[in-house]
C-alpha cells in the first residue's frame, strides 16, 4: 500500500500547493495595485509613477482613513496583453481594491476594455494618454487625473501659428498610439489657427540612426517653417543630436511635443536645448514662471511637493512621478469621503473619486470632468536654465483645459469623429477641412 | 515491486481508477481551488495546445516552427476584427479564425516545407516578423499599437461564457476543448499518417523511396499544426478580451519554446508540464521578488543542463515513474 500513500501523498501536496499562497490578507488592511513598464523602454515612467505613489503614501503615514495602505507593483512592460495579465493577477490573487496605472497608451486602451467586467474596481490611470480611455469607451468605474495627447497638444498647434507665425511643420515621431494622439490634438489646434500642413513622418520605436529621415528631411526644409519632435526617451536624444550634427538647425525651427523635452532627458540634450518650447499640462519648473502668471499658493504647493519628492529620491520630479502622487491621493480623498468603508460602499466610492476636489494637485488645480477625466491648466514651456540645472519653464498658460480642448460644447459631434490613428487626422489642413472630417468649434472651416 | 500475476482485468481496472481519480480532480477543480488558480489553470490548457501544436512539429517531423504565434494571433486577430470591427455574429469569426490559421500554414509551407531545421526556423521567423509588422502597422484594419479590445464574451446556447463573470463556464468550454485536442492529436500520431509524419524525420530519402509522398505529409501536417495553433489563439483572445502586436511576438515565442523545452518536446504530456511549470514559476515567484526573470531563466538553463529530454525526459527514465506507471495499470 506503500504507493498508495505516495499518490495520496501527492494529491495533498499538490493541493496545499495550489490552494496555499492565495490566503486571504486581513479585511482591515487596504490593497491597491500599482502597475506600469518596469522594464523596456518605457521603465522609467513606470518607475515613476511607483516614486510617486510611495510618497503620497509616506506622507499620509502608511494608511487611509485609518486603515493600512499596502501597495502592489506590477510590471505592464508597456505591452496591452501583458497588461490585462497583470490587472487580472492582482485583482485575483492579491485581491486588491483599487488599481493605479496603467502608463502606456495600449495598456490603458486595454484596460479600460477589461474594467468593464469589474465595475466596482477603482482604476486610476495615471500616465495612459488616448482620449477614449475617458471619451468614446469611457467607464464609470475608470478616471484619470492625467492627460491625453489632444489636450497637451492642441493650444501648442494654436501657439505656434499664432504667436511664432510657423505654418508649415514636418512632424517626426515614433510609430505608436502615443505619439498618434499628440498630432491628432497639434493638427487640429494648429489648422484651427490657420497653419497650412503638417508633413507627419512615423518612425519605429527605438531607433538610433536618423540619417535616412534627416536627409529627407533636408531636401526639403526650405519648405517647411520648423521641425516637431514627436518621440520621447532616448529615441528623442538621437533625433536631437542628429539633427544638429546635419546642420538642420540652420534652415529649420525646433520644438516638442510633451516627451520630447521631458525633465529626465534635458541634461542629456545639453545646452543646444535651452530655448525650445513644448506643450503639456505639467512643468517642473513652475515656480520661475513670470511673475504673476501663478498665485503664491499655487507656486508654495508645487514647491512642497518638489523638495519632498527632491528629499525622497534626490531628482527632480518627472511628471509620471506627480501623477502617481496624485493618483493615490485622489483615492485617499475618495476613500475619506466613505469613511473608509470601501467593501460595502462601492458606489459611492466611485461618485466620491468622480467629485473629488484636486484644487491642491501639485501641478495646479485641477477638477474630473463627467467623464472622469481632468480639466486642467496647459502649459506653453520653455527650456531654461535656472540655478545650474536645464527645467521647463511656462510661458503662457491656458487654465480649465478640458480633454475636448475647444470642442467642449460639441461633445458629441466630436466623439463621432474617428478617433486618432497614424493616418487621421490628414496633416494637410486643407484636406482635414475640405473632406468633412474635423469639426472646427464653429463648425466652418478658416478661410 | 510490480505484483505478481497481474491479470488484464486488474490491469483495466486499475486504469479506469487512474483515470477517473484524474478526471474528478481535474473537474471539481473550481470547487476547491480559488478564482486566481481557476484562470491560471484555464490559460495553462490554451496554452498547452499552443505549445502541443509546436511539439507535434518539433517531435514528429524534426521542425521547429516559430510560425505557431503567429497561426495563434491570425486566429486571435480574425476572430477580433470580424467580431469587432465587422460585427459578424457567432460562430462564423470562429470558424474562420480556425481556417485564415490553416491558410496561412498552407501559404507558408509551401514554400517553408522544402527547406529543414535552422532554415525553417528563420523562415517561421521571418513569417512571424510579418504577421507583427502587419499587425503593428496596418493600424487601419488592426487597430495598430492598440490592438483588438473587447472581443465579445462567448454566448452559447443562451449561456454566457464570459471569462471574468462566469469563470467555472469558461473553464468547462476550455477543458472539453483541450481533452479533444489532446485525445485528436494523440490519435493522429498513432495513425498510419502520423506514423508516415514521424518516419519524414528520421529519413525522408528512404521514405521517398518507398512512395510516400513526404513533401504532402509534412505540408498537411504543418497545416494540422496551424489549426491547433489557431485553437489556441482563439480560446487565448476570447479569454484576453484583447489580441494586440505584443502578444503574438517575442514574448509569446519565448513563452512556447520555454515551455515546449521544459516540459519535453517527445513526451505527449511534455507541453502540459512544461506549460504548467513556467507558468507557477512566472506567477508564484513574480510577486516575491522583481528579478523573477533570474530565478525562471537560472531554472530554465538547470533544466536544460540536467534533463536535455525536458521534465518528462527526465521522469520517465526514473524508476519511481515507472512504478506509478505500472500501479496505474499502464505499461
Amino acid at each position: 500500500m506503500r504507493r498508495w500513500k505516495m499518490i495520496l501523498t501527492g494529491l495533498l501536496v499538490a493541493g496545499l500547493l495550489a490552494t496555499g499562497p492565495f490566503a486571504a490578507a486581513a479585511a482591515e488592511e487596504i490593497r491597491i495595485g500599482v502597475a506600469g513598464p518596469h522594464t523596456g523602454f518605457a521603465a522609467e515612467f513606470g518607475a515613476a509613477e511607483y516614486k510617486g505613489a510611495e510618497l503620497a503614501l509616506e506622507e499620509l503615514g502608511g494608511q487611509i482613513a485609518g486603515r493600512p495602505v499596502k501597495l502592489f507593483k506590477s510590471d505592464t512592460g508597456c505591452d496591452a496583453s501583458q497588461a490585462v495579465k497583470k490587472f487580472r493577477d492582482t485583482l485575483l490573487r492579491d485581491k486588491v481594491h483599487a488599481f493605479i496605472g496603467p502608463v502606456c497608451g495600449n495598456e490603458g486602451m486595454a484596460i479600460v476594455d477589461w474594467a468593464k467586467d469589474y465595475p466596482d474596481l477603482p482604476i486610476i490611470v495615471a500616465y495612459s494618454a488616448p482620449e477614449d480611455v475617458t471619451m468614446r469607451k469611457r467607464q464609470y468605474n475608470v478616471v484619470r487625473p492625467g492627460w491625453t495627447g489632444t489636450q497637451t497638444n492642441y493650444y501648442l498647434g494654436e501657439y505656434v501659428v499664432k504667436e511664432l507665425g510657423w505654418k508649415r511643420i514636418i512632424m517626426i515621431g515614433q510609430d505608436y498610439s502615443f505619439p498618434w494622439g499628440q498630432s491628432h490634438g497639434f493638427i487640429r489646434g494648429f489648422c484651427r489657427a490657420g497653419g497650412e500642413k503638417v508633413l507627419k513622418i512615423y518612425h519605429p520605436p527605438n531607433t538610433e540612426d536618423y540619417s535616412s529621415y534627416l536627409l529627407k528631411i533636408r531636401s526639403m526644409a526650405k519648405d517647411y517653417d520648423a521641425l516637431a519632435m514627436n518621440t520621447a526617451g532616448s529615441d528623442a536624444v538621437a533625433l536631437f543630436k542628429q539633427f544638429f550634427e546635419f546642420g538642420l538647425d540652420k534652415q529649420l525651427k525646433l520644438f516638442g511635443f510633451t516627451n520630447a523635452l521631458d525633465s529626465t532627458s534635458l541634461e542629456t540634450l545639453g545646452p543646444k536645448a535651452v530655448g525650445l518650447i513644448s506643450g503639456m499640462h505639467y512643468v517642473e519648473g513652475l515656480e520661475y514662471a513670470p511673475k504673476g502668471m501663478f498665485t503664491q499658493e499655487v507656486i508654495d504647493r508645487w514647491l512642497r511637493f518638489k523638495k519632498a519628492y527632491m528629499q525622497k529620491y534626490n531628482e527632480v520630479p518627472p511628471c509620471g512621478a506627480e501623477q502617481g502622487y496624485v493618483c493615490l491621493m485622489l483615492y485617499n480623498k475618495a476613500v475619506l469621503a466613505v469613511n473608509g468603508d470601501i467593501e460595502n460602499k462601492k458606489r459611492e466610492l466611485l461618485d466620491a473619486l468622480h467629485a473629488a476636489d484636486m484644487s491642491d494637485a501639485p501641478r495646479g488645480p485641477f477638477k474630473l470632468d463627467e467623464y472622469g477625466h481632468a480639466t486642467q491648466n496647459v502649459y506653453i514651456r520653455q527650456v531654461q536654465k535656472h540655478e545650474g540645472r536645464m527645467v521647463n519653464v511656462p510661458i503662457k498658460v491656458y487654465k480649465d483645459v478640458s480633454q475636448f480642448t475647444a470642442y467642449e460644447d460639441m461633445k458629441e459631434d466630436y466623439m463621432a469623429q474617428p478617433p486618432s490613428s497614424r493616418d487621421y487626422p490628414p496633416g494637410d489642413c486643407k484636406e482635414l477641412c475640405e473632406n468633412g472630417l474635423g469639426p472646427y468649434p464653429d463648425g466652418q472651416c478658416p478661410k | 515491486m510490480a505484483p505478481a500475476g497481474d491479470t488484464d482485468i486488474n490491469k483495466i481496472t486499475r486504469r479506469l481508477v487512474f483515470y477517473l481519480v484524474v478526471g474528478l480532480l481535474i473537474a471539481t477543480l473550481p470547487f476547491w481551488i480559488s478564482r486566481f488558480g481557476l484562470a491560471l489553470s484555464t490559460q495553462i490548457m490554451y496554452l498547452s495546445i499552443l505549445v502541443m501544436s509546436f511539439t507535434f512539429m518539433a517531435s514528429h517531423g524534426g521542425l521547429l516552427s516559430l510560425a505557431q504565434v503567429s497561426f495563434f494571433g491570425i486566429a486571435g486577430y480574425t476572430l477580433g476584427i470580424l467580431s469587432v470591427k465587422a460585427e459578424v455574429p457567432f460562430p462564423y469569426p470562429y470558424i474562420l479564425g480556425i481556417l485564415m490559421a490553416a491558410a496561412g500554414a498552407a501559404i507558408l509551407g509551401l514554400i517553408a516545407i522544402r527547406v529543414k531545421a535552422i532554415p525553417f526556423l528563420m523562415m517561421t521567423l521571418a513569417f512571424g516578423e510579418i504577421t507583427y509588422g502587419t499587425a503593428r502597422h496596418w493600424s487601419s484594419l488592426t487597430n495598430g499599437d492598440n490592438g483588438i479590445n473587447d472581443i465579445p464574451d462567448l454566448i452559447l446556447l443562451g449561456a454566457s461564457f464570459s471569462a471574468a463573470k462566469e469563470p467555472i463556464r469558461f473553464y468547462y468550454l476550455v477543458l472539453v476543448i483541450f481533452i479533444f485536442c489532446f485525445w485528436l492529436l494523440n490519435r493522429i500520431s498513432r495513425s498510419p499518417f502520423g506514423l508516415a509524419h514521424q518516419a519524414t524525420k528520421q529519413s525522408a530519402s528512404r521514405l521517398e523511396a518507398l512512395g510516400y509522398p513526404v513533401f504532402a505529409i509534412k505540408y498537411f501536417a504543418f497545416i494540422i499544426s496551424a489549426a491547433y495553433a489557431g485553437v489556441a489563439g482563439l480560446l487565448g483572445s476570447t479569454f484576453e478580451g484583447t489580441i494586440n502586436p505584443d502578444s503574438i511576438w517575442f514574448g509569446t515565442i519565448m513563452f512556447m519554446m520555454i515551455a515546449a523545452i521544459l516540459g519535453g518536446v517527445n513526451s505527449p504530456i511534455g507541453p502540459i508540464v512544461g506549460v504548467t511549470v513556467a507558468i507557477c514559476l512566472e506567477r508564484f515567484i513574480e510577486p516575491m521578488t522583481e528579478h523573477y526573470r533570474i530565478v525562471v531563466g537560472t531554472v530554465f538553463l538547470f533544466s536544460i543542463l540536467l534533463a536535455r529530454q525536458g521534465i518528462m525526459g527526465f521522469v520517465e527514465k526514473t524508476e519511481v515513474y515507472r512504478r506509478a506507471l505500472r500501479a496505474c495499470g499502464f505499461d
